[in-house]
């Protein structure tokens, strides 16, 4: 019990600190027109969950902890063959290697670690919801696998490097979500963990009230999160991919980390999205209505 | 109580020494219900009111009780002298009736003569004058025969009502307001003016008889209309603006601003089916007008209506099958080594048949309606009980809990035994075009291939 406590405890500090400088956004507000269960939504983070946890999370920090304590490094090796074996990489596609492009499929539920796992599921959590509403489940989950086959292609074919190493994450699809979220929504206010944000707001709130502007008559002087609205949250995401994806197309990644030219090509799938959202929907898309 | 006497003696009082004219007329009123005959009083009342013929009826009423009564003679003379005429009328009919007799012309009725216009436009210059010298009462003069030209005149009336209001004299702004109503003048702004005395007295049977003429009215503008209805919204009259609002779309059914309003009058009713049904008319208009905003923001907020043109379109229903061709085009193009030119035809052949599968899966599951598909297939319109027009209690809310609504449908569904074969073969077109396309995927999945360069862990300890 005390560990989980300990583990909830570093949740929120890392969240905290996660969140301090740069907004998280944890939900999206306003109305949800079709108002279906986002079971799929649900349901792919639990797959991502369920795979990251049953199948990599034990060889990943059992192994560390038998590698701390016994010195060996069977478990690490069995979570690093897993990633190499099942991640993404275009030699497996070209020369015919492991289970070929299946692993587009495979990668895109994979997790490196923990974070990783959590940060994406944060994120689809936050804006796949109302895509999956506006596209139906069945929709939603074709363009969740057709964006992060794009994001997958765009990360290997615009990437100069040699170096072949394997992606994994969901977070190419989940680009792509995001992606359609800005063209759908650009207008709705998403939920942010935002310690700066917060700390910023609550003199601008006491200052309006006091000046008598009736908008923040009501407003509350603190809050734990702040409306952003989300146009301005996913462009800063989609510039803070561009400089790094740009810098990748030219000179190639030949390290790990991050993969912003994923990220940024799983975003433009969202032009997509207009061939899987409800009919009506497509409709008012093309006829300047709000969606 | 008061007597008579009295009551003229306060009257005079008020006109003479508070210049309240209204108090002073109210006071002569009165003492003359009680002593008709009392010719002082008449007189006193001639100067309490404005309006000339009303003025002429109280002389006349102080004569034929005192034929000799120089003050009286006097004040016909002045008054005739100024080309008013003599209204033969009983005094009771002052606060009842307009004067007969007179030449009155709306607008939209007799042509005026160049004469009369450009007597108007004196009469106009005159009170601008006479307003400017403070002299209001005797601008207020000016207007009224302007009236006694052309009753509905918008400008004298306006001002003539406006004047006559702020000195309290609603009774003859009343009385000057429905002459031109009764001589079916066709400007709004006259049945406004109406409208508001009115509500001002109280007489929430005129206002609501003068409402339903108003948004009757060819030339009223739609926004007029909405004003009406939003001061019968304001004051719960709900069921009038209603009545009042669908009456209007009859003669104005493209105004956003009325069916924005309709849409609001069924939302506060809580029959959210016909409040979806006119805030999308409304919206469909276009979203540049704030009323279309608002519309569309509306329907933002609840599930919105798919009509039977977007049912029954088979471009929609093609569109969601390229959704089927890009995912297999996709899966394709890596199961070519990512290189588009080596996708051969055997793949290509498998992205065609994917689009075809697509259809038929989403004939048979989102677009069962498409005509004249549907229509072939032998199906029927579906029946209120189905889907159409049902009112869904919403499964997941967000923030408001308004139902799912659809409208109802009239083009035919096709057979769901139909719909389950058609289905199914979707299901396996699209099976074989998985095997088409990504056949080597499937191969390989079926027989993995170890990778030759796999590291080890320690590969990376010793970096």
């Amino acid at each position: 019990m005390a560990l989980f406590f300990v583990f909830l405890l570093l949740i929120i500090l890392q969240l905290f600190i996660m969140s301090f400088i740069f907004p998280l956004p944890i939900t999206d507000t306003g109305t949800v027109r079709y108002r279906s269960l986002p079971w799929m939504t649900m349901l792919l983070i639990v797959v991502n969950s369920l795979v990251f946890i049953l199948w990599q999370a034990a060889n990943l920090y059992q192994g560390m902890a038998a590698f701390e304590e016994t010195g060996s490094l069977r478990m690490l090796d069995i979570y690093l063959k897993q990633i190499w074996t099942y991640g993404f990489r275009g030699s497996y596609l070209r020369e015919g290697y492991s289970i070929g492009a299946f692993v587009t499929f495979t990668s895109m539920f994979m997790h490196s670690d923990m974070w990783h796992l959590f940060g994406n599921m944060i994120f689809l959590w936050t804006f796949g919801r109302r895509v999956e509403d506006a596209c139906g489940p069945w929709r939603f989950l074709l363009f969740y696998l057709a964006a992060g086959m794009i994001a997958n292609l765009g990360s290997e074919l615009l990437n100069p490097s040699t170096v072949d190493l394997p992606g994994v994450g969901a977070s190419g699809a989940i680009s792509g979500v995001m992606g359609a979220y800005l063209l759908l929504f650009p207008g709705a206010m998403v939920n942010c963990l935002w310690g700066l944000g917060s700390i910023i707001r609550t003199p601008l709130v006491v200052i309006g009230q006091a000046a008598g502007i009736r908008h923040l008559e009501d407003a509350p002087p603190w809050r734990w999160t702040v409306r952003v609205p989300a146009w301005i949250l996913l462009v800063y995401f989609l510039i803070k991919d561009l400089i790094p994806s740009f810098e990748v197309m030219q000179q190639g990644q030949d390290f790990g980390g991050v993969n912003n030219l994923a990220h940024l090509t799983g975003f433009l799938a969202a032009l997509f999205i207009v061939l899987f959202v409800r009919k009506d929907l497509a409709v008012r898309f093309f006829s300047g209505r709000s969606v | 109580m008061n007597d008579a006497q009295t009551l003229f003696r306060e009257g005079v009082l008020a006109l003479k020494e508070r210049h309240d004219v209204a108090e002073g007329r109210r006071l002569l009123t009165e003492s003359l219900r009680l002593n008709p005959q009392n010719e002082m009083a008449w007189l006193w009342l001639a100067r309490a009111v404005h309006d000339p013929a009303k003025r002429l009826q109280c002389i006349e009423r102080a004569l034929k009780i005192d034929p000799s009564n120089q003050q009286a003679l006097a004040l016909r003379h002045k008054y005739n002298g100024d080309g008013a005429q003599v209204a033969a009328v009983t005094a009771s009919a002052i606060t009842e009736a307009p004067p007969a007799g007179r030449s009155q012309k709306p607008a939209q009725g007799n042509a005026l003569t160049p004469q009369e216009q450009q007597h108007i436009r004196q009469l106009f210059r005159k009170a601008d004058q006479l307003v400017e010298q403070g002299e209001v009462e005797d601008a207020i003069e000016q207007w009224v025969r302007v009236l006694e030209i052309e009753v509905d005149n918008e400008l004298a009336l306006r001002h003539a009502v406006g004047y006559l209001s702020r000195l309290k004299y609603i009774d003859d702004a009343r009385e000057l307001v429905w002459r031109a109503l009764e001589a079916g003048t066709q400007h709004p702004s006259v049945y406004l003016t109406a409208i508001d005395i009115a509500r001002y007295q109280q007489n929430y049977d005129e206002e609501d008889l003068l409402c339903e003429k108003l948004a009757l009215l060819p030339t009223v503008d739609d926004s007029v209309i909405a004003d009406v209805v939003d001061k019968l919204i304001k004051t719960e009259r709900f069921s009038r603006a209603e009545e009042i609002t669908l009456r209007a779309l009859e003669t104005h059914p493209r105004s956003q601003k009325l069916l924005k309003r309709m849409g609001d009058i069924c939302q506060d009713g809580g029959r959210e089916a016909e409040a979806t049904h006119y805030y999308d008319r409304a919206a469909r208009l276009g979203t540049r007008t704030r009323e279309g905003r608002e519309a569309d923001q509306k329907l933002n907020e609840r599930a919105v209506l798919l009509t039977d043109s977007e049912r029954g379109s088979v471009t929609l229903a093609w569109r969601e099958a390229a959704g089927f061709g890009v995912v297999y085009l996709l899966l394709a193009w890596q199961d070519a080594g990512m290189n588009l030119l080596n996708i051969g035809p055997g793949r290509l052949i498998g992205v065609i048949v994917a689009v075809v599968g697509g259809y038929l899966l989403v004939t048979a599951t989102s677009s069962p309606q498409q005509q004249p598909l549907a229509k072939l297939l032998g199906g029927t319109v579906p029946d209120k009980s189905g889907r159409a027009g049902k009112q869904t209690k919403p499964v997941y809310e967000e923030t408001t809990a308004v139902g799912m609504v659809e409208e109802p449908t009239h083009i035919p569904m096709i057979p769901p035994a139909l719909r389950v074969v058609i289905g199914l073969m979707g299901v396996a077109v699209l099976g074989v075009a998985l095997w088409l396309t990504f056949g080597e995927a499937i191969t390989l999945l079926l027989n993995p291939l170890t990778p030759p360069d796999l590291p080890h862990i320690s590969d990376y300890l010793m970096d």
